[in-house]
């Protein structure tokens, strides 16, 4: 890191504007040529880029979409041909906001297709994809392993309840297996160090040997249910309403 | 209405016969479907439910992929959106409200909204690579939001500014973008950033968004 040093070497230090026009690559010679010969300087240039930078992706991380109209309400403008207040309102926006502009276009595109897509091919991750935002989505993805909690007497038989648990980052699952039948009843409870509203109507889908067996929401106290055909593996995949997903895998 | 697991199982692939042919035919009736979305929806039977979704996930994934949003979430698969969307269905459409969905089709153009508006809800989220930079602190409300905007337009009085402000900060646009979309205030990319340094120099004066960003008190280096 260059080190700041107390006094420019040459005449008169260079200005912001001098600085500013070499950030931007519009620089005489002699100020490109004294930023090289002067510490001071060199320092200083480099304190602006970095603050100029801090600004601007702070700015951009901070305000990100803030004040848009939120994508249900713009997908009701887009489909409907009424005035309200509201969608008044939505009208004015869209007059300067491009990225809204464009999610109404997409949305009145999509909503009036009717439903007859054949089913997708899946995609492979994106080869191009920058390191950094698949890092993102891989911490989009939580796992934990359901491991049993109690161990069964042999003497007193099958238990008719088996009681599992997880710890995962950021919190704890539970599940209990019952018999019923010849399937179990499955039900299972999350719990998390910090209050997230969006697990409470997470979708949980429930495998059992690798098929699809039950789906269901979680209820405000975080827990959910589902009927399993027979034995087998189980896997656990919950997605929140924010598109953050955990996966539980358990050890029969 | 009772339905036994048999009974379910029979409406299941009843349904999803008339779904193959649905594609074929359009004019197809659904009777089997919309037995099978008033099992899950207004009855609330699991084992229903179950079955509904596995039959329409796969067409939600399609609305998914084709959705233009899609490319831009950089999801590897559709499916996170489609399990949204399902989960909102079977949040919001459920005893009370059925009986406003008459037809099967009114029950997928619904399921259709909540799935690609997922897709949009995931747009709204910040780039990561501004996400793993400490400088990057949001603002959690629309308060906070109205606060530090309202502050931008008094340190940037010319409305000019103002807008390319709100385009960059706010929309997180380019400056390519932007010259293509205010080719008359902005000819080139060029043209912005340079306008844009200046905004930002000028905002880095603010001893309020100095504190905000973690910055040292008053420009530093002697600015």
């Amino acid at each position: 890191m260059t080190q700041q040093t107390d006094w420019c070497t040459f005449p008169q230090a260079l200005s912001e504007d001098d600085l500013a026009a070499a950030l931007a690559g519009d620089a005489e010679k002699s100020i490109t040529a004294h930023l090289a010969a002067c510490p001071s300087c060199s320092s200083r240039f480099e304190i602006l880029r970095r603050e100029l930078s801090i600004l601007d992706g702070g700015l951009r991380a901070g305000m990100f979409r803030l004040g848009c109209p939120d994508p249900e309400a713009l997908a009701d403008f887009a489909a409907s041909g009424l005035k309200t207040d509201a969608q008044i309102g939505i009208d004015y926006h869209l007059s300067t906001c491009l990225r809204c502009s464009t999610e109404v276009s997409w949305l009145r595109e999509a909503l009036a297709a009717p439903a007859t897509l054949a089913q997708p091919v899946r995609r492979p991750t994106q080869a191009g994809e920058p390191f950094e935002r698949h890092l993102v989505r891989q911490l989009q993805r939580i796992a934990g392993t359901l491991r049993p909690v109690q161990h069964q007497l042999a003497l007193r038989g099958d238990t008719p309840t088996r009681a599992f648990s997880a710890n995962f980052p950021g919190g704890q699952a539970f599940m209990e297996l019952t018999q019923r039948g010849a399937g179990h009843r499955l039900t299972g409870q999350l719990i998390f160090d910090a209050d997230d509203a969006a697990w409470q109507g997470a979708f949980v889908q429930i495998f059992a040997s690798g098929g699809l067996a039950a789906t269901a929401l979680t209820d405000d106290m975080l827990e959910f249910a589902g009927d399993l055909p027979g034995d087998g593996s189980i896997t656990l995949n919950v997605t929140a309403l924010d598109g953050r997903q955990l996966e539980l895998g358990v050890v029969a | 209405m009772e339905f036994s697991t048999d009974r379910l199982a029979e409406l299941a692939h009843c349904c999803e016969e008339e779904y193959a042919r649905y594609f074929r035919d359009l004019k197809t009736e659904s009777l089997c479907c919309y037995d099978l979305a008033r099992a899950a929806l207004q009855d609330r039977i699991q084992e229903a439910e179950t079955h509904f979704y596995r039959i329409y996930a796969p067409l939600c994934a399609g609305w998914v992929v084709h959705f233009p949003g899609f490319e831009a979430t950089q999801e590897p698969t559709p499916d996170v959106f489609v399990n949204i969307g399902f989960g909102k269905l079977f949040d919001r459409l459920g005893p009370k409200n059925f009986h406003q969905f008459e037809t099967l089709p009114a029950i997928l153009a619904y399921l259709k909204k909540c799935v690609i508006t997922s897709v949009l809800q995931q747009l709204r989220k910040p780039a990561s690579e501004e996400l793993d930079e400490n400088q990057a602190v949001a603002f959690s409300a629309n308060v906070e939001y109205e606060q530090i905007w309202g502050r931008l337009r008094e340190l940037l009085p010319a409305p000019d500014d103002q807008r390319l402000a709100d385009l960059r900060f706010r929309q997180d646009l380019k400056p390519a973008e932007i010259a293509r979309a205010y080719t008359q205030i902005w000819p080139t990319a060029r043209v912005v950033s340079v306008a844009l340094q200046r905004i930002l120099r000028a905002l880095r004066k603010d001893p309020e968004l100095r504190a905000r960003f973690g910055l040292p008190a008053g420009p530093e280096g002697g600015l």
